[in-house]
């Protein structure tokens, strides 16, 4: 199903699609952008809304997925009582929401944190419910950002994988397409009460797109070969290329908890009082403290080892369940890793270390 | 202590007291084996000396819910460990001031010297600080949220 | 660009005459910020540059446990320019490392140093191995392309080298002068910090209203810590869980305790070299607050980290006239 929007109705739309659903939108702010409620926003005129929010090909520096696997998540609740603890329900999921303008990097990286919590045998259900919830509807990236290399790792600046709907810029106007088929009902009822600015889209339109998609393709400003590295990554383990970023390294957290495909977290029981919360808070594999070992053991001490991990983790021994690497090349642990390294210099460095043998 | 809803109109300040167990609790003591009445909005926490305070401490008073801190020991020159209150001289001059900075009105933390003889002394302690506690309203920049 | 030859040839010699196990410095990246590397070997040596993109701390890779675990690497000779010499100056202070375990290379006459996010902000793509030269009050900035762009120094150095004092090495085995002639950035005084005066000028209701809209912003990465070379306990207190003093939540009120007991920590030693600032990824101002602290312990105290080997820590010691200082709380 596809639809066409014009550009300067965009707030309307927005208006409309907080009617049934919660929307959230990309919203810059002074730390670099992040999804917000919409009805949080104060934004009056349509400059305004074109300044504010994120939609043409910058990603917010926190992923989307913060929005369904939160930093903080409260799994449930506790209390003593009498000397017998309590369980109380846990807390119900999200209402029903629509996260628009989500780049496509991100939507995909949901797709690579599903492989972990979604499981056949269960899963987090906080998450689940928090992905069941919520309506993906990407923006495909007209100008990608200065470390994208989506393209290649599985990527497009326009791929729809993961999301609901996704739009796709063309100039003066957006057009809308439905991936899935809940994707397809939202738009349907969008369309019943956007009678006036929300039309269908021709064929000409869909033209319109396809070169609008593949200019943006041709922007995608860096490349490299991973086709290798699989294989590469068997004979890697070992390898000396990974003292290369030892030294360099600081071992933060900020690769990962930027990254739209990490998913490590770690469970906690908060107490005050007779009162208490389990929650879920985000773990990072580049923190010393996450193979720490009650018996004072630690089997990845170093940060080579640390950062191996990381590595491994991206194109090794995880997936999006779809062939493609758990890394979805949306550049930010490029971008802001406060030591200067590089993943996609790194990945040339360990296919010419590596590859030749 | 768990954080409520606090209405400023029936706001009762919660004041957390550090004493250093020498002087500032002695003092603290004689204040009530004199029978002067000071206001009972007060949390004392007794510690060796007012050198052990950890900055930490303060901070952690504050996200459990006090409305104002107190660290009180010896005179300088009278601690009974030398100088440890003049080192908790130095970290409460440079908390409070960071505190400050990122607007936590200074009244909130309070240093003073309160030797065994001066029940009264500590009397007018509480009583100023919970007044101007009181007039600040409840502390409500950080306190944790109940889980 | 690799090293000036005198440069490149006393670093190997120190190698061959046994002074040193490695060096530290930096080597360029495809993007705009150097990276810092560990030669082992003379030949490493090579690699290593000047560039004022080579703007990460180094020091924080003498310090950190990384280093700890890896006592092969002393002694170091490591590249320190002016404020690094300084900060090397309280680590030996503190006894975080001991003199002979460091061959100080100072740089002198330093110019400044380049801020990636001031860079990237002004030119936005630049992955293909950018150089930088400061020529006067600019900086030429070249890809393999060519050149790509002047930009005007003041604008793009680091924060720290805005409120600079110290573009000379305090202490050094061997000194190279980074450019030939000294010519720095009139530092930003003492007394007058914009930025802190800023939120000095504010009530408190509205500086809270500030610090709150930034520290919400916190993901509690803990890049702010790691990348303090200061900030090298065996066992820091904001990770601790026994006793636990933060809470591994995000939320305003653990974020807020976090920043506050890292602040704490580095009152006093803190040299303001601004790491912390430029680590966090999501730009939280926090070279405010390490410059509030620091204005208000010489102010208060006329202590200045760093600038003595041999100082004793601003918390473990005391003054008489302190009183006087903490009296002016009560006001
Ligand atoms: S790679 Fe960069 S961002 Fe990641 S832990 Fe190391 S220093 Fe931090
Ligand atoms: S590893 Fe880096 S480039 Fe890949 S998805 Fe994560 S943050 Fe993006
Ligand atoms: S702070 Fe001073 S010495 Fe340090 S890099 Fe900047 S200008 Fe150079
Ligand atoms: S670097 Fe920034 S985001 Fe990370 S913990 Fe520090 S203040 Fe928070
Ligand atoms: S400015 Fe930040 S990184 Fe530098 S010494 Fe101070 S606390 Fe550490
Ligand atoms: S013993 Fe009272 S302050 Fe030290």
């Amino acid at each position: 199903m596809r639809m066409l929007q014009a550009k300067h109705d965009i707030p309307k739309l927005l208006e409309l699609m907080d009617q049934d659903r919660e929307l959230f939108v990309p919203v810059r702010d002074e730390g670099g952008g992040r999804f917000a409620r919409w009805s949080d926003l104060d934004l009056s005129v349509n400059e305004d809304i074109e300044n504010t929010l994120m939609l043409a090909g910058e990603a917010t520096r926190r992923p989307a997925k913060d929005q369904l696997f939160a930093e903080t998540a409260t799994l449930f609740r506790f209390r003593l009582e009498q000397g017998d603890f309590h369980l109380e329900e846990p807390p119900p999921g999200p209402s029903p929401r629509v996260l628009f303008g989500v780049r496509p990097c991100d939507g995909r990286g949901f797709q690579v944190i599903d492989t972990l919590l979604v499981g056949p045998h269960g899963g987090d259900t906080a998450y689940q419910q928090a992905r069941e919830a919520n309506l993906l509807v990407g923006v495909g990236c007209k100008t990608p950002g200065p470390d994208c290399f989506c393209t290649s790792v599985g990527g497009d600046p326009h791929s729809s994988d993961g999301l609901d709907v996704l739009l796709t810029d063309l100039g003066d106007a957006f057009l809308l397409e439905s991936i899935t088929e809940p994707g397809r009902d939202w738009l349907s009822g969008l369309q019943k009460h956007g009678v006036g600015f929300l039309h269908d889209a021709g064929k000409r339109d869909a033209e319109r797109a396809r070169v609008a998609q593949h200019e943006a393709r041709q922007r995608v400003p860096r490349q490299v070969d991973t086709s290798r590295l699989p294989k590469i990554l068997e004979r890697s383990f070992n390898s000396d290329v990974w003292a290369t970023v030892a030294p360099a390294c600081i071992g933060c957290g900020a690769c990962t908890f930027l990254c739209p495909t990490c998913r490590c977290f770690d469970i906690q029981d908060l107490v005050q009082g007779s009162r208490g919360a389990r929650v879920r808070v985000w773990d990072s594999c580049m923190f010393r403290e996450y193979t720490q070992e009650a018996s004072g053991h630690n089997p990845r001490i170093r940060r080579a080892q640390r950062w191996r991990n990381r590595f491994y983790d991206k194109f090794h021994w995880s997936g999006d369940g779809r062939g493609n690497p758990a890394c979805v090349g949306c550049g930010r642990c490029i971008t802001h890793c406060p030591s200067g390294i590089d993943l996609v210099e790194m990945i040339e460095r360990v296919t010419s270390a590596e590859g030749g043998a | 202590m768990l954080i409520g809803d606090r209405k400023q109109q029936s706001y009762e300040p919660r004041i957390v007291a550090f004493l250093c167990n020498w002087c500032a609790y002695a003092g603290a003591d004689l204040a009530g084996t004199q029978r002067l009445s000071y206001p009972p909005n007060v949390r004392v926490i007794r510690l060796m000396c007012s050198g052990r305070v950890d900055p930490g401490f303060i901070i952690e008073a504050f996200l459990e819910g006090a409305d104002g801190v107190i660290v009180a020991g010896c005179h300088p020159g009278e601690c009974h460990y030398e100088h440890g209150n003049r080192l908790a001289e130095r970290r409460m001059t440079t908390l409070q001031h960071l505190l400050g900075f990122i607007g936590i009105e200074q009244a909130r933390v309070r240093l003073a010297w309160v030797s065994a003889a001066e029940g009264r002394k500590f009397a007018q302690l509480i009583e100023t600080t919970v007044e101007e506690v009181r007039a600040l309203g409840p502390f409500q920049q950080f306190p944790r949220r109940a889980p | 660009m690799s090293l000036p030859q005198v440069l490149d040839r006393h670093l190997r010699d120190l190698f061959g005459s046994g002074r040193v196990n490695s060096v530290l410095g930096a080597i360029p990246t495809r993007g705009p910020l150097g990276m810092a590397q560990l030669a082992r070997t003379p030949e490493e040596v090579e690699r290593f540059t000047l560039s004022p993109l080579a703007c990460p701390n180094l020091l924080v890779h003498l310090t950190s446990k990384e280093a700890r675990l890896d006592p092969t690497r002393f002694p170091l000779a490591v590249l320190a320019r002016g404020c690094e010499t300084r900060m090397l100056n309280q680590i030996f202070s503190e006894h975080g490392l001991r003199r002979d375990q460091v061959y100080v290379v100072g740089l002198a006459h330093c110019p400044g140093a380049i801020d990636p996010r001031r860079l990237s902000a002004q030119l936005p793509v630049l992955r293909g191995f950018p150089e930088a030269t400061i020529e006067g009050e600019e900086v030429v900035i070249r890809e393999e392309s060519g050149e790509l762009a002047r930009l005007a120094r003041t604008e793009l150095v680091l924060e720290r080298c805005r409120h600079c004092q110290n573009h000379e090495p305090l202490i050094d085995d061997y000194r190279f002068d980074l450019v030939e002639e000294a010519d720095w950035i009139e530092p930003v005084s003492v007394d007058e910090d914009p930025g802190v005066e800023a939120i000095d000028a504010m009530i408190p209701i509205e500086r809270w209203a500030y610090w709150r809209s930034q520290l919400e912003r916190c993901i509690r990465c803990h890049a702010c810590r790691d990348a303090c070379p200061l900030c090298y306990c065996e066992n820091c207190i904001l990770e601790r869980h026994t006793p636990c003093w933060v809470k591994r939540s995000v939320n305003l009120p653990e974020n807020t305790a976090y920043q506050l007991l890292r602040v704490m920590h580095l009152v006093g030693r803190c040299t303001a070299c601004g790491e912390c600032e430029r680590a966090c990824p999501v730009d939280l101002p926090l070279g405010l607050m390490m410059r509030k602290m620091e204005n208000l312990v010489r102010e208060y105290y006329g202590h200045r980290s760093g600038l003595d080997p041999s100082g004793e820590h601003l918390l473990s010691i005391f003054d008489p006239r302190d009183t006087t200082a903490t009296a002016r709380l009560e006001q």
